[in-house]
């Protein structure tokens, strides 16, 4: 997920720095019904954050076709999105376009290559949809990879058989692109059988030759040998795209087991709880309020007029505003989860959550009714253990993110540094405009701030801020229960921390204003930023003279 | 279970005051469900202390780690390698943890973060309230499963005294009587004459200090 450091115009992104380490004992059902494992929820509450960067990150690693797969998937994410009990499915492939015709079209940065740490080759034999998702895996796993195609142009059936008003041509190439970045190297016009062979390759030196070479007509690959493998259409016949990567990734496991002297059978699938909500609980929470009912947005298309003229594509894709309210749209199914070798049963989540989802169970352990999880957050910030794991980016990252907004560049030598933490579901905004808005404060976004802990406002200040604050919804607009008063009670309790240590209670707000008042706050920060300029310098003094940093990033 | 209250800052700070390099261990289990030293508590006093310091200018380095509970030796074996590589521990377990560390690191000073407060139950998030003393000597079964010893204020055993006032402590007007409380109990179990009952002055031997218990 490594991209090159070039900057760009978004807010600080975290996309190198956030290992996404989650406890995967449940998954979204989203996720569950895609074949190749794309973190659908996750990058769908990115896109709600307006971190389409780390979106667009986040899809590449398990879908190298994101282009591709954002127009012409047959979305059985969809089929089993949570949020159809409510109203209608969330738009995930209409999303997925939207971040990477963004990536495009804002022509952010490929990845860099990966350094090729392991000494053996590994050949391809195939540039479609497996072939190039094998190759990713393998390289990012630091293998050196070449990938013979026969054609002269890679991208398989994507480019050979889809109009170009389903698929444009540069987002096919743009798709490849990132997947070459990596380092891989492609050889087109070379066709097995009548340039080179597999004997051939194995006396070149490659460790293991994947084929993929998909089956455009009939045909009968050869006796299998050993270190050699065939996926996708080549030995299955022809499939969706979606199932093509996903053979390319087993391939890449395969290929890599085979090469470390390891099974070369595909590992057991991990049986996660897949968080599949009630209906009954569902309609319930709408009855009470809980969820608004938001009808999908619809895909803009060319009229018939119009697109009579030329090949250009039917389908408009989402404006940066629509894309925001369709992602926001998502449950956050399964986000919440108890680590058992922690928990201690203190029973603070079974008392505290607005919406009586933990329980306890018939062995007296609690547990995380994931089927009615509203993923407000509101357990993870009051369990002190620590024992509940928040997975959806938003939490899991926040620490990273507020430290990757501190490293960033002092605005101006006079300004103080200030961060301010926004919840997405207020502001309506993307990036762009919150950075245009508040240039001079350091703005990271969140879906509700109740998600934000004593301990990420501590961490804050302890990294560098001069001044926290947070901003959302006023009570009563909050998309979950409780939210505003949470967010309140950690704020105060933080103030009263900050007062101990000799900090001031000053340098820490909270403001809850009506929904997207961006210019109500625009007011309220420059006070703030007054406010901070006169208790400046800060008595925590310069931050790079902090040699603990790295000390205490493992426990947090 | 027992309960605890973190020091006040200012206080754990005098404390480490002569020493560079400080661990805060936190326990996983009492002190953890009563919101003073579990996991998350450490990492907040951790990062508070991390913070003081730094605008006193001291170049200290402060550690947190949490360990299942302090007062067992086998969580303690973990603890070997960190101890070793610090001057000085905040425990914020109990007393208990806090004497169960000092047997097993005797070189290491070892200091309390928390108060030990006393043994009770949550009467709601965030409230606790003290249940029992440990005597030694129960007699729950004669006060309808109210302990006048510890929820008496004077810990009388023949009570209530004439300072009950509707039902409040004349002593604290906040706190309930323990003796109307156990009238009202035994009234509902039809077992008002064991209010009638004279308890002799109380045998204090009944638990020699320190106790000790072997199973048999």
């Amino acid at each position: 997920m490594k991209r090159s450091s070039k900057k760009s115009t978004l807010s600080p992104t975290v996309a190198q720095t956030i290992p996404f380490v989650s406890q995967r004992n449940v998954e979204p059902p989203c996720q569950a019904a895609c074949p190749a494992g794309v973190r659908v929820r996750d990058y769908i509450a990115l896109i709600a954050q307006g971190r389409y960067q780390d979106a667009d990150s986040l899809i590449r690693d398990k879908m190298p076709f994101s282009s591709a797969c954002g127009r012409i998937c047959y979305q059985p994410c969809e089929a089993e999105c949570n949020r159809a009990l409510v109203d209608e499915p969330v738009a995930i492939m209409y999303l997925k376009r939207f971040v990477s015709d963004y990536a495009y079209q804002t022509k952010l940065p490929l990845p860099n290559p990966v350094a090729k740490t392991r000494a053996e080759r590994i050949a391809i034999v195939g540039a479609g949809p497996s072939g190039l998702t094998a190759a990713q895996d393998l390289a990012k796993l630091a293998y050196t990879v070449t990938v013979f195609e026969a054609s002269p142009f890679p991208g398989g059936t994507l480019r050979a058989a889809l109009p170009l008003y389903r698929l444009p041509k540069k987002l096919l190439d743009w798709d490849i692109e990132n997947i070459l970045a990596l380092g891989i190297k492609l050889n087109t016009n070379t066709a097995l059988g009548r340039g080179f062979s597999l004997k051939e390759l194995r006396e070149e030196g490659y460790s293991a030759i994947l084929i993929a070479t998909g089956a455009d007509r009939s045909r009968k690959l050869s006796q299998p040998e050993i270190g050699v493998f065939a996926i996708g259409d080549s030995s299955f016949g022809p499939m969706w795209t979606v199932h093509a990567v996903a053979a390319g990734h087993q391939g890449a496991v395969s290929v890599d087991n085979y090469v470390q002297g390891k099974s070369t059978m595909p590992a057991k699938a991990n049986h996660a709880l897949v968080a599949k909500r009630e209906k009954g609980d569902l309609e319930e929470k709408v009855f009470q309020g809980y969820i608004k009912p938001k009808p999908r947005a619809a895909m803009p298309l060319w009229g018939p007029l119009e697109s009579i003229h030329d090949l250009v594509e039917m389908e408009l894709g989402y404006s940066e505003e629509v894309a925001l309210q369709e992602a926001q749209r998502c449950l956050g199914c399964g986000a919440a989860e108890i680590l058992e070798a922690k928990c201690t049963a203190c029973l603070t989540c079974v008392r505290l959550c607005p919406y009586q989802v933990p329980a306890i169970t018939p062995l007296n352990t609690v547990e995380i009714r994931v089927e009615r999880c509203q993923a407000c957050g509101v357990c993870v910030g009051e369990c002190p253990a620590r024992a509940i794991a928040f997975t959806m980016p938003g939490i899991e990252d926040l620490i990273p993110q507020i430290e990757a907004a501190l490293e960033a560049k002092p605005v101006s030598k006079t300004k103080p540094t200030i961060i301010g933490l926004y919840c997405s579901y207020w502001a309506k905004a993307g990036p762009e405009l919150i950075k245009e808005r508040f240039p001079s404060i350091r703005m990271i976004p969140l879906l509700c701030i109740a998600k934000v802990d004593t301990l990420h406002l501590l961490k804050a200040f302890e990294v560098g801020a001069h001044g926290v604050f947070l901003v959302g919804c006023e009570e009563g607009d909050c998309s979950y229960q409780k939210g505003v008063f949470w967010a309140k009670h950690r704020v105060e309790s933080t103030k009263k921390l900050l007062a101990e240590i000799g900090l001031g209670r000053e340098r820490l707000e909270i403001y809850n204003l009506p929904a997207s008042g961006l210019e109500q706050l625009a007011g309220l920060a420059t006070e703030f930023t007054q406010r901070i300029k006169q208790l400046t310098p800060s008595p925590l003094k310069n931050r790079r003279q902090s040699n603990d940093r790295r000390k205490t990033k493992a426990t947090v | 279970m027992i309960v605890g209250k973190q020091k006040p800052l200012s206080e754990i700070r005098e404390m480490i005051a002569e020493y560079q390099k400080v661990l805060i261990l936190g326990c996983g289990t009492c002190v953890t469900i009563c919101f003073a030293g579990g996991e998350r508590e450490a990492a907040i006093l951790a990062s508070s202390l991390r913070m003081a310091d730094k605008i006193d200018g001291k170049e200290r380095v402060i550690t947190e780690y949490t360990v299942k509970r302090q007062c067992e030796r086998e969580f303690l074996e973990e603890l070997d390698e960190k101890v070793k590589e610090v001057d000085a521990v905040v425990s914020l377990a109990c007393g208990i943890g806090v004497q169960a560390l000092a047997e097993r690191f005797p070189t290491t000073p070892i200091l309390p973060g928390l108060n030990t407060s006393f043994l009770g139950f949550p009467d709601e998030h965030g409230v606790w309230s003290e249940t029992c003393s440990a005597c030694g000597n129960c007699i729950l079964d004669q006060t309808g499963g109210i302990c006048p010893i510890t929820r008496c204020t004077k810990g009388l055993l023949n009570g209530p005294c004439g300072g009950t006032n509707n039902g409040k402590c004349e002593v604290d007007p906040e706190k309930d009587c323990a003796w109307t409380l156990i009238y009202q109990r035994l009234e509902k179990q039809g077992k008002l004459d064991l209010m009638r009952q004279y308890y002799p002055p109380r045998n204090f031997q009944a638990v020699v200090r320190p106790g000790k218990i072997r199973m048999e």
